[in-house]
């Protein structure tokens, strides 16, 4: 497969996007994550002796 | 999709490798504030107690929410935007993001934004959220934005659910506290468009964008911008004597209401010369700043607990 080239810049902005791809997917499962632990909390505590 | 081995790609190629702030200004960060901040308002007047982190987690998906809208928007509006001074900078008009990467960018931010919502919080707020972005792109955008004078006092709904979703995702359901606060953001939408209209009202009639300055006339436009403030300012006390602001909230949204209707009257009496335009401009920042102001105080109040400690 033949690729492109690309410009500096445009590589930059390749990489700058992966990035942020990476990091928006990075926050999400921390997020989920911590969502998780709450309502699981929520549904456990309740039983606690 | 095969690229050109040589080193100048086109501009529908060199629109796939756009920066994340490119994409990051599809999303309309202003407006995503502003909806941050009164879907915050509209968890905080809720009835019940809401975990940080589930109350962190929707206002996230909200935002997002909002974020897609204002991408799809701009995927549906590329053309006008092109030839309005005030958007022709936007990435897609500039070339630096093909529309269909909007496209795909803004309905993928919609079903993410969704399911979070719907996962961290509830299906009705999900529901609602889907609603604001259907209601926004299709009713507002696509539907009656090119079709009447009465575009942005309609279409001002999608702009005012915000408080409602947040309320359904921190309660569970739709308190009238969020009904308030979303015809506060109703009633605020013309005279804050229309003002901005007043001063743009030849580029919306270059584009076929029928505002109400170039269908009905300035002049109507003024009184209609003065007599939406007279309405909006006593509106804007609701919240105060229902209780869900404080004397605070209460103070501030009368002297800010009063200090809305003295710009709008401004704009009435000066029809002609650049101080019309320069008038008109000081309502719509003015506009901005009240909401803000309004919305602000009461997550204050309501965020550092003044009400519930010293019934502020």
């Amino acid at each position: 497969m033949s690729g492109a080239s690309l410009s500096p810049a445009q590589q930059r902005n390749r990489r700058l996007r992966n990035f942020a791809i990476g990091g928006a997917v990075a926050f999400l499962a921390v997020l989920f994550y911590a969502i998780t632990i709450v309502k699981m909390s929520s549904s456990i505590l309740p039983h606690a002796p | 999709m095969s690229l050109a081995t040589d080193t100048s790609l086109s501009t529908a190629e060199s629109a796939y490798l756009a920066g994340p702030g490119e994409y990051f200004s599809l999303m309309k960060p202003r407006v995503m504030s502003l909806v941050v901040l009164t879907a915050l308002a509209g968890m905080l007047t809720a009835p019940g107690s809401l975990n940080p982190i589930v109350g962190f987690a929707a206002l996230t998906a909200i935002a997002i929410g909002a974020g897609a809208s204002g991408a799809l928007n701009m995927w549906w509006d590329a053309d006008i935007d092109a030839r309005m001074a005030r958007t022709a900078l936007r990435a897609v008009p500039r070339g630096l993001i093909a529309p269909k990467e909007a496209l795909g960018f803004g309905l993928t931010l919609s079903f993410l934004s969704v399911l979070t919502l719907a996962a961290v919080a509830n299906f009705l707020a999900a529901a609602l959220l889907a609603f604001t972005i259907f209601y926004y792109v299709v009713i507002y955008t696509i539907g009656l934005k090119r079709l009447t004078p009465q575009n942005i006092v309609i279409g001002g709904a999608a702009g005012a659910l915000p408080p409602i979703v947040g309320c359904a995702a921190a309660s569970g359901g739709v308190s009238w506290d969020a009904v308030w606060l979303f015809a506060i953001i109703f009633m605020w939408t013309p005279p804050h468009f229309w003002a901005l209209a007043l001063v743009k009202m030849r580029d919306y009639e270059r584009v076929g964008v029928p505002m109400m300055p170039n269908v009905k006339g300035p002049d109507r436009t003024r009184l209609e911008i003065l007599i939406y403030s007279l309405l909006l300012a006593p509106l804007g006390l609701v919240p105060f004597f229902t209780g869900a602001g404080g004397w605070i909230y209460g103070a501030a949204a009368l002297v800010l209401g009063i200090v809305l209707c003295v710009y709008a009257a401004r704009v009435f009496l000066v029809r002609e010369g650049s101080d019309a335009n320069r008038r008109a401009m000081a309502l719509f920042g003015y506009s901005i700043l009240y909401l803000f102001a309004l919305f602000g105080i009461l997550v204050v109040e309501h965020g550092f607990g003044l009400i519930a400690r010293f019934g502020l």
